[in-house]
């Protein structure tokens, strides 16, 4: 009853009606005791009282003042928005990229970190991992180990497992398909529906391996040797349980077709425990089956503890997730309030011009309150705007942002989860959009009332003393995008000299086999027969995939740790790896794998100082054995640019066809596209079990670059960005002091000054703030980079050229946005100046 | 002889016993009051409509649009079955003070014993 009151009749008109019909009964009574007309009228008004107070009164007592108070508020904040378009339009300009960012940000972090997955029971879905003796943590189990874990849990959860495998598709081609085979509970516990019985694309994978093809089901496709039917295409939300979303799903029976992997299955064990458990119960039965998981398992890998890992979200939640998501968000919401930093010195700006106004409302009853609540009105309705314009422009970018972002995969032939937009976007952009209304409105907005406070008694003073917060405000700004600028310069100069650094061997024309299987002889041999073949060799690892593998090595009874590889007679012909000293390995010695070794320049220095390395002995821990140095190479990039040149790096002999030798590389002379599609044919014909995918080493040279090239650009946009925001601020304070100074000004050019003196009067308060803010963030952006040098070895800081560009670059472009509007002062005529009064 | 004002916090009390009669206009529970009182008491008479509307916000009045015997729209009230309780108790609240300020009023030197 009360709330239909509440709310309806919160009409001010109807209020007025209800009292009127009362003064005119009254006045009607009173002509009729004899009054005329407009006596009664008068006297009946006197005697009700006054109708304006009563009216209040009665709003009063239903609680609808505040409500009235909001209302004008928003009425009146319209009406001072739109007085004021350009400075509304730049303010929610601002707003729109700064939040705009953030949210695109929150995006990607949202995808990954908080909508739930998108199978059934999400809520309750958790990893199994076992910790062992070692304290090493388990993530594949075997099936006696699978078995003894479901038994255990049957009461309390469902188990399901995956296997995550790479197989060849064939067809006209081979290209690699990542597969996972999954336990016949997989599509029913997660997807709701029952167990298909033969291969099921996911979305992705249809689209990227079979172009969408919409006769797919029920065709036969040929993974390695086998030919599996397609049971049916995934629905494009199920994207299974991980970040990267398979291209095929197989049911554990099709396994044993025909893929060579020679190894027992290595399955993730994941769950969902069921209905009314709690996660506590669910350990607790788990844990108690770690001793039946280590039955025939030696002693220190015997499993202690059976862990129930929660997971909900497709990140796995560690630490170091959380932190490396703060280092990204920190530069994001840097801009952030270096927008809002501008945007409240254009607010203190508005809010000074208006000193009159709130001066004369002041005088007139307006409590302080009062009238900070109304500006902090204007400030949240701007900030609305802003938030409605963010959300519209993060939406918009997401899927140019998601294809820029993850460049690198998409190359890689990976599908990852696209990234959505949903409800917590747009709540976290108006979140963010309040946020800085508080912050760029709130103290701007007392500072404006309480100098119209203190000019109660003069309304003509103007308010032309550099406000003390002004000119804080324009340090903050300088300094915030100082320190986004100077991170932009680091990142690409890092880019850049990963680009520049030389892997010391001949890259181009330098192709990777990309085969995978147990032929690799059958192979090379299919490869020499191949027109524009050069040189054909093996190695252990590809150069610049990712890091060589290490042991210990002892020379003279000291201990060191070295990167090594194991190559054939022909890889350094092949790599253009110079020799410096000695010879390489000969048919002979790669064959029989005998105890010799070529050594790497570095190497040599390091483990032989001032002496000839040839001819030295060396012992290799894991090989167990004494190696005799034959040679000393060149230094070469082996591993990541980021390290470098190898610090070491021993070759040890291995043949094509031995366990050792996993990959051909092969040197080519003709044109690169067209022996690669030659390999690729030699490769379907000769072997049957794994894919062939060539791929240059150039380009996986340049996938290793791609990751800080795209952090730099990103850094780059958001240092451009936030300088940008910072001049337009700048030139919107200056334009404004020099409006409020004109008088100033034209007295100072009739009295004869210079007009450049006439400038820097004007601009001087703005530009010694700059300065200072430069000043302030030029150290903190040295303590960060020293910090960041102690925690990424290889990446390089504190690069003087970036430290003293960034500054100057800043400088010049804040000086320009100072001058423009500054110019305008040296250009006032004086007479007319002094004639305005 | 002149109206006496009405104590504050009585002109409640009066509207609901002014409405309990039958439902009514403003101006109609104004003449109400004046019939009920013998004209005796002195009502300001907009400070009537701020007590109107915080009964009704309490949920003590119902109030709803009509028209009025001059054919006028009008806003009338009734009394609600709360507003009836609180009528009730009110009433035998006031009827209570009434009778303990009549008791100390008429003491005596003597009763201060």
């Amino acid at each position: 009853m009360k709330w239909r009151n509440w709310i309806g009749k919160a009409s001010p008109g109807e209020l007025d009606e209800e009292m009127r019909f009362h003064i005119e009964q009254h006045a009607a009574r009173l002509m009729r005791q004899g009054l005329r007309e407009e006596d009664a009228m008068r006297q009946a008004r006197v005697e009700f009282g006054s109708v304006a107070g009563y009216r209040e009164e009665c709003r009063e007592a239903k609680g609808l003042m505040f409500l009235d108070g909001v209302r004008a508020d928003l009425q009146f904040a319209v009406r001072v928005l739109r007085r004021q378009p350009g400075l509304s339009a730049t303010a929610i300009l601002f707003l729109a990229v700064a939040v705009g960012a953030n949210t695109a940000f929150f995006g990607f972090v949202n995808t990954y970190g908080f909508r739930l997955l998108p199978v059934r029971g999400a809520e309750r879905h958790f990893d199994v991992v076992a910790v062992n003796g070692r304290n090493d943590r388990i993530f594949g189990f075997d099936e006696r180990q699978v078995d003894a874990l479901s038994r255990q849990a049957s009461q309390v959860a469902d188990l399901y497992t995956v296997e995550r495998l790479t197989m060849p598709l064939v067809d006209e081609r081979v290209r690699r398909a990542a597969v996972e085979v999954v336990s016949p509970n997989f599509f029913p516990l997660l997807g709701g529906v029952p167990n298909p019985e033969g291969a099921v694309l996911s979305h992705a994978g249809w689209q990227r391996l079979f172009g969408g093809d919409p006769g797919i089901v029920g065709k036969r496709i040929r993974l390695g040797v086998s030919f599996i039917e397609v049971a049916g295409v995934a629905a494009e939300k199920f994207t299974g349980v991980e970040a990267v979303i398979p291209d095929i799903w197989l049911p554990q029976s099709l396994r044993k077709l025909g893929v060579e992997s020679g190894r027992e299955a290595q399955m993730r064990v994941g769950g969902v425990w069921k209905e009314g458990v709690s996660a506590d119960q669910a350990q607790a039965v788990l844990t108690a089956s770690a001793v039946a998981l280590s039955e025939a398992l030696p002693a220190d890998e015997r499993m202690t503890a059976v862990e129930v890992q929660q997971r909900s979200v497709i990140s796995r939640g560690d630490e170091m997730n959380a932190v490396a998501v703060g280092l990204v968000a920190f530069p994001f919401l840097l801009l952030l309030v270096v927008a809002c930093a501008n945007l409240a010195s254009l607010h203190l700006a508005g809010a000074s011009a208006r000193q009159k106004e709130l001066a004369i409302r002041m005088a007139i009853g307006a409590s302080r309150p009062r009238l900070v609540r109304q500006l902090m009105t204007e400030s949240m309705l701007l900030a609305l705007i802003g938030a409605v314009a963010a959300s519209v422009l993060a939406v918009a970018s997401l899927r140019t942002l998601e294809a820029f972002v993850f460049q690198l995969m998409t190359r890689l032939g990976m599908n990852v989860t696209p990234v959505e937009a949903d409800w917590r976007m747009i709540g976290v952009s108006i979140l963010l959009a309040m946020v800085s209304a508080v912050l760029f409105g709130l103290a701007p907005s007392l500072e404006a009332t309480e100098d119209a406070r203190g000019r109660g008694g003069s309304l003509m003073a103007r308010g032309t003393r550099p406000s003390r917060m002004r000119r804080g405000l324009l340090v903050a700004q300088t300094a915030g995008s100082l320190i986004l600028l100077v991170l932009a310069g680091v990142l690409v100069e890092n880019a850049n000299r990963f680009d520049l650094m030389d892997a010391g061997f001949r890259t181009e024309g330098f192709i990777e086999s990309g085969y995978e299987g147990k032929e690799l002889a059958a192979y090379a041999k299919s490869v020499e027969r191949v027109s524009g073949v050069g040189v054909v060799s093996g190695v252990g690892r590809v150069p610049l995939r990712g890091i060589m593998h290490r042991q210990m090595a002892t020379v003279d009874g000291r201990r060191w740790r070295v990167f090594f590889n194991y190559t054939d007679e022909r890889y350094l012909e092949a790599a253009g790896i110079g020799l410096v000293e000695g010879r390489g390995f000969t048919v002979a010695e790669a064959r029989n794998q005998l105890p010799v070794a070529v050594v790497s320049q570095a190497t040599a220095r390091r483990l032989w100082p001032g002496r000839a390395a040839v001819g030295q002995m060396l012992e290799l821990e894991e090989n167990k054995q004494l190696f005799e140095v034959i040679g000393v190479a060149r230094d070469v990039v082996s591993s990541f640019f980021f390290i470098g040149l190898d610090p070491t790096m021993v070759y040890l002999p291995a043949a094509v066809g031995s366990a050792e030798i996993g990959n051909l590389l092969v040197r080519i002379d003709g044109r690169d596209s067209r022996v690669v599609a030659e390999l690729q044919k030699a490769c379907l014909g000769a072997v049957k079990d794994s894919y062939c995918e060539p791929a240059r080493i150039t380009d996986i040279a340049g996938m290793q670059r791609l990751p800080v090239r795209i952090a730099s650009q990103v850094a780059l946009a958001l240092g451009v960005v936030s300088m940008v925001l910072s001049c337009v601020g700048l030139y919107g304070v200056v334009a404004f002091v020099v409006e409020r100074r004109r008088k100033e000004a034209g007295i100072r050019l009739a009295l004869g000054a210079p007009r450049w003196r006439v400038m820097a009067a004007m601009a001087g308060a703005s530009l010694r703030s700059v300065v200072l803010g430069v000043g302030l963030g030029l150290p903190a952006c040295y303590v960060a980079a020293k910090m960041g040098e102690s925690l990424a070895e290889y990446l390089k800081f504190s690069d003087t050229g970036v430290f003293v560009g960034a500054p100057m670059l800043l400088l010049g472009v804040a000086l320009i946005a100072a001058i423009l509007p500054a110019r305008r002062a040296a250009g006032v005529d004086a007479a007319e100046v002094l004639r305005e009064e | 002889m002149n109206p006496t004002p009405v104590l504050p916090g009585t002109l409640e009390l009066l509207i609901l016993k002014a409405v309990s009669l039958s439902k009514e206009h403003g101006y109609g529970i104004l003449l109400r009051i004046e019939q009920i009182s013998g004209g005796a008491l002195a009502i300001e008479q907009g400070a009537l409509y701020p007590a109107l509307h915080r009964l009704e916000h309490e949920g003590l009045l119902a109030g709803e649009w009509g028209v009025s015997e001059n054919n006028r729209r009008a806003r009338f009230y009734a009394l609600t079955t709360a507003g009836k309780k609180r009528l009730k108790e009110d009433t035998a609240g006031w009827q209570r003070l009434v009778e303990v300020m009549n008791a100390a009023l008429r003491a005596t030197g003597e009763d201060l014993a």
